[in-house]
C-alpha cells in the first residue's frame, strides 16, 4: 500500500489499486492494475491486472488443526470454485504401521467412485485400482500407531473443475508416509467421482481408527 | 467411553467459517472398534504370511530359487503395499 500525506487527494484508480474491494462474483468492479477484491459469495480473492482479475489460491474454510483425535474431517458449504486443493499432514491411531486415507464428496456413500494409485513401498512399486465403482477414493497411505514416534504422513490433492456441472469430478494428488527409518510409502493417487454435481463438501476419513493430534487439513480454492 | 476422550467428527464450514466438533455416537464407537479389530487381525495375518514365505524361501536348498525370491521381493523385502 502506498504512503500518502495527511489531506492529500488520491485518484480513484490509485485508491482502488491500494485497497481491498469487497464485492460478489457477479458485481466485480472494472479491474484496476493491482486492485485486490474479495468475493463474499465465493470467499475467493483476486488481483486485477488492468484487464481482468487473476484469482489467488485462498483458504476458503478455517484450517483444521487437531488437538485431539478425530474420526473424520469434513469441509462443508464449499462455495463455487473452479479449483479446490486440500493440503494435509496426518497420523492415525489404529494399531497398524500404516492405513489408507479416504475421500468422499457431498456425503455420497454410494458405489460412485473409481480410483487408481501408483504407490511405492520401499523399493517395490505397485499399481492398484478400485476395480469397479466403490464407496470412496483412496487418496493416500498414512502413518499409523505402530510407526516411529513423531513420524507423520503428508500430501495434497486437487480437484480441477470442482464446481463445473458438465463433467464428472477427477481428483489427483501425491502423498508420502514414513513408518520407520526403513519402511516408507510414497505415490500418486487419483480418483473420479461419478457425478456432475458441484462439489459442496469433502469428507476425509482413515480406513480405521482416528486422525491423531497434530494432524492438519487446509482447504484452498480459486477459479 | 469417557466423553472427554471420545473421538469427534470435525466440520469446517466455509459459509460460517466455524469449526464444530461432534462426538461419535455409541454406535459409531462400536463400529470403529470392530473395524480396528478387523484391521489388526488383517495386519497380523499379513505379517504371518510374510514370515511363512520368508521361511520357505530361506529353507529352500536351491540358491537360484532363493535369489529369484529375493528379486521378487518375497524374502526380506519389508511389508507389502497396502
Amino acid at each position: 500500500m502506498g504512503s500518502h500525506l495527511s489531506g492529500q487527494k488520491v485518484r480513484a484508480s490509485v485508491l482502488n489499486a491500494e485497497t481491498m474491494t469487497v464485492c460478489t462474483s457477479g458485481s466485480r468492479p472494472t479491474p484496476a492494475s493491482g486492485q485486490v477484491i474479495f468475493e463474499t459469495d465465493t470467499q475467493l480473492v483476486a488481483v486485477g491486472n488492468g484487464t481482468t482479475f487473476q484469482y489467488v489460491p485462498t483458504e476458503v474454510a478455517p484450517p483444521v488443526v487437531l488437538s485431539g483425535t478425530a474420526a473424520s474431517v469434513n469441509f462443508t458449504s464449499i462455495p463455487a470454485c473452479g479449483n479446490l486443493m486440500v493440503v494435509w499432514r496426518a497420523r492415525n491411531d489404529s494399531a497398524n504401521p500404516a492405513v489408507q486415507l479416504y475421500v468422499q464428496f457431498n456425503s455420497d456413500g454410494g458405489n460412485n467412485y473409481l480410483w487408481e494409485i501408483n504407490q511405492a513401498n520401499n523399493t517395490t512399486v505397485a499399481a492398484t485400482t478400485s476395480g469397479a465403482a466403490t464407496t470412496r477414493i483412496q487418496m493416500a497411505t498414512m502413518t499409523a500407531a505402530t510407526s516411529t514416534a513423531n513420524y507423520f504422513a503428508a500430501g495434497s490433492f486437487t480437484i480441477a473443475g470442482a464446481s463445473d456441472t458438465s463433467a464428472f469430478k477427477v481428483v489427483q494428488g501425491t502423498a508420502a508416509a514414513f513408518v520407520t527409518a526403513t519402511n516408507m510409502y510414497s505415490g500418486t493417487y487419483s480418483g473420479q467421482w461419478l457425478s456432475t454435481a458441484a462439489i459442496t463438501s469433502i469428507n476425509i476419513t482413515p480406513a480405521s481408527g482416528n486422525f491423531t493430534a497434530g494432524s492438519r487439513f487446509t482447504l484452498l480454492g480459486w477459479n | 467411553m469417557d466423553d472427554d476422550r471420545r473421538p469427534v467428527h470435525v466440520t469446517a464450514d466455509c459459509a460460517t467459517q466455524q469449526i464444530t466438533f461432534t462426538p461419535l455416537t455409541d454406535e459409531e464407537v462400536d463400529r470403529q472398534r470392530e473395524t480396528e479389530r478387523a484391521a489388526v487381525a488383517e495386519e497380523r495375518a499379513r505379517i504371518a504370511e510374510e514370515q511363512r514365505l520368508e521361511e520357505l524361501v530361506a529353507a529352500h536348498p536351491d540358491p537360484l530359487v532363493r535369489e529369484l525370491a529375493r528379486r521378487a521381493g518375497i524374502a526380506a523385502a519389508g511389508p507389502v503395499p497396502l
